[in-house]
């Protein structure tokens, strides 16, 4: 039980210290017109020098316009390349129909170990846009956090719960031993 | 049993070969990895249409910022041009005297395999000594190195015959480098150093090698008297360790002037003719001693072989109790510079009174192998004792 313990100690201080340092974000208009051209951006979160590839699902009725890095497409996946570059800006035209739509995608750290998933969403409709909505997506985990209008988004890196696991556990474990 | 494992070792290779040819295509044309080149393997990637594997595509990212998208190319020690075209994670180190540079450049993480002989050297390599064995560096074993999957094996230029070592990669259709960097003579130590620092990545810690390497070596240079003691130097009384030889190599940039100037390699001589040169000061070469052993007899019994030859009573290294046994790894190994001041002092004692081999010894074993080793408590390197 004890030997469990300690095992279970040194594999949160291990999730800790092996966790990617690279952060992806996704950032996207919250809500654009039918038809309309608009931009999502995919920023990189880390000194140069970088090398990460990035593919997006795109769902049915968006058109990739263009890229300002190198991409490909092929039926609904958009990858792109992002080569030594922080932000890259793809144009899309949105759908005829309204409606709430999801964007998801992953991204690949091509210089470390690195990894993760990208998930946005993006409201079309006949309404007016008055705010941006910036969603993020921590390295290697799927949560999403969406800020409220106007206001900006705390990057998650998926730290605090190994960190509160590690701290309690140093707590039961010194506790333990005496 | 023999033959499937080489049917599976072709099959592999074949595997293998395909995949690097891909990844070999990069280099087409221009012999360099573009933006453009990469940015087309990583979106074929992200869609899942790339031939290449994502370790691949590392790599090729890993040349592309780190070598400016270039191949690494070098000359080693057996004279060949050796061109890596991604970066090195496996090696297979034939000799302790390549382990022992790769722990000064910082590279011990890339250690698979190692000799039969680093194996026993636990005090020296206390990590390394626990890696898988390929047998010995004069006579490798093929087919444990293959299960190894090295990117680069590093023997020494002499031995194996390349009959045992490239020859069978050849024939198995394996593309595994082998470079030959001999590590033991101090007149190629800095330019092999630098050779697998930049081949590594890791410049910064040859540099840091090199610099402490010169500055005994300029010592010696700038002490060295015009008149110079004769020196004979053999591993048996009459082995002689002549030109080439890494202790011939010791005994001329300590100061010496050695009688077997313009005879190479290693060979046999008369004692007459020992009698005839009548060497100042004699260094033997030893087997014995090192890192793993406290026990001095065995360097002593040494000793004793050559101040007890027939005949040698008159030789006037002899006579006047100059004759010195010196461990080969101390000697012959990347620790240079410390046998390097260890053999003036020897030579020209009332030159070197001001300095201390065996602190210039702790300081290479503190500063580049990291070890916990007092050279003052531990080992056993020279005879007469430090």
């Amino acid at each position: 039980m004890k030997n469990l313990f300690v095992a279970i100690v040194i594999v949160c201080i291990l999730c800790t210290f092996t966790a990617s340092a690279l952060k992806v974000e996704i950032k996207t208009p919250s809500v654009v017109h039918p038809n309309e051209k608009f931009n999502i951006s995919i920023e990189v979160d880390e000194n140069l020098p970088t090398v990460v590839g990035v593919a997006l699902n795109i769902p049915k009725g968006f058109t990739l316009v263009n890229c300002s890095a190198p991409y490909k497409v092929s039926g609904n996946i958009v990858s792109l390349a992002v080569i030594n570059d922080t932000r890259v800006e793809c144009t899309f035209k949105a759908p005829s129909s309204e409606g709430t739509f999801t964007i998801r995608g992953k991204w690949i750290d091509m210089l470390n170990e690195g990894k993760g998933k990208l998930e946005a969403s993006i409201s079309v409709s006949k309404v007016t846009a008055t705010q941006i909505t910036t969603t993020i997506v921590a390295p290697t985990t799927t949560t999403v956090t969406t800020t409220p209008p106007t206001t900006t988004t705390k990057q998650t890196p998926g730290f605090e719960f190994i960190t509160a696991v590690l701290s309690s556990s140093l707590i039961f474990l010194r506790r333990w031993l005496r | 049993m023999r033959n499937v494992f080489i049917a599976l070792i072709l099959l592999i290779s074949c595997i293998g070969v395909v995949s690097a040819n891909d990844y070999m295509d990069l280099f087409k044309g221009d012999n360099r990895i573009t933006e453009k080149e990469l940015a087309n393997v990583i979106t074929d990637y992200m869609l899942g249409n790339s031939t290449l594997s994502l370790d691949e595509i590392r790599d090729a990212s890993y040349v592309y910022i780190h070598w400016n998208g270039e191949p690494k190319s070098i000359v080693d020690s057996a004279n060949r041009t050796i061109t890596i075209y991604k970066p090195i994670k496996r090696i297979v180190a034939l000799h302790s005297d390549a382990v022992e540079a790769l722990v000064i450049l910082g590279a011990e993480d890339k250690v698979v395999g190692v000799s039969k002989y680093t194996k026993e050297s636990k005090r020296q390599f206390p990590e390394l000594s626990k890696l898988p064995s390929i047998g010995s560096c004069f006579d490798p074993d093929i087919e444990t190195i293959v299960s190894l999957n090295p990117d680069v094996v590093i023997s020494y230029v002499r031995w194996p015959d390349p009959s045992k070592l490239e020859e069978k990669f050849k024939l198995l259709g394996l593309n595994i480098t082998v470079i030959r960097f001999d590590f033991y003579k101090g007149s190629t130590m800095k330019e092999e150093m630098k050779k697998l620092g930049y081949l590594l990545d890791k410049e910064e810690n040859a540099s840091k090698y090199i610099k402490w390497f010169e500055k005994y070596e300029n010592l010696v240079k700038s002490r060295t008297p015009e008149k110079k003691v004769k020196v004979y130097t053999c591993s048996k009384p009459l082995r002689a360790f002549g030109e080439g030889s890494g202790l011939y190599d010791l005994s001329v940039a300590a100061g010496g002037d050695n009688v077997l100037k313009g005879r190479k390699g290693y060979f046999d001589v008369d004692p007459e003719q020992v009698i005839v040169w009548a060497p100042d000061v004699i260094l033997r070469w030893s087997y014995a001693g090192g890192y793993e052993t406290d026990d001095i007899s065995e360097m002593k019994a040494d000793y004793e072989e050559i101040v007890n030859q027939p005949g040698f009573e008159n030789v006037p290294a002899v006579k006047n109790g100059r004759v010195y046994v010196i461990s080969g790894d101390l000697a012959t190994a990347p620790s240079f510079p410390v046998a390097l001041v260890t053999v003036a002092k020897w030579l020209y004692p009332e030159v070197y009174s001001d300095i201390n081999p065996k602190e210039v010894f702790q300081e290479y074993i503190d500063n580049f192998l990291h070890i916990n080793y007092n050279v003052s408590k531990h080992g056993s390197f020279v005879y007469p004792k430090w």
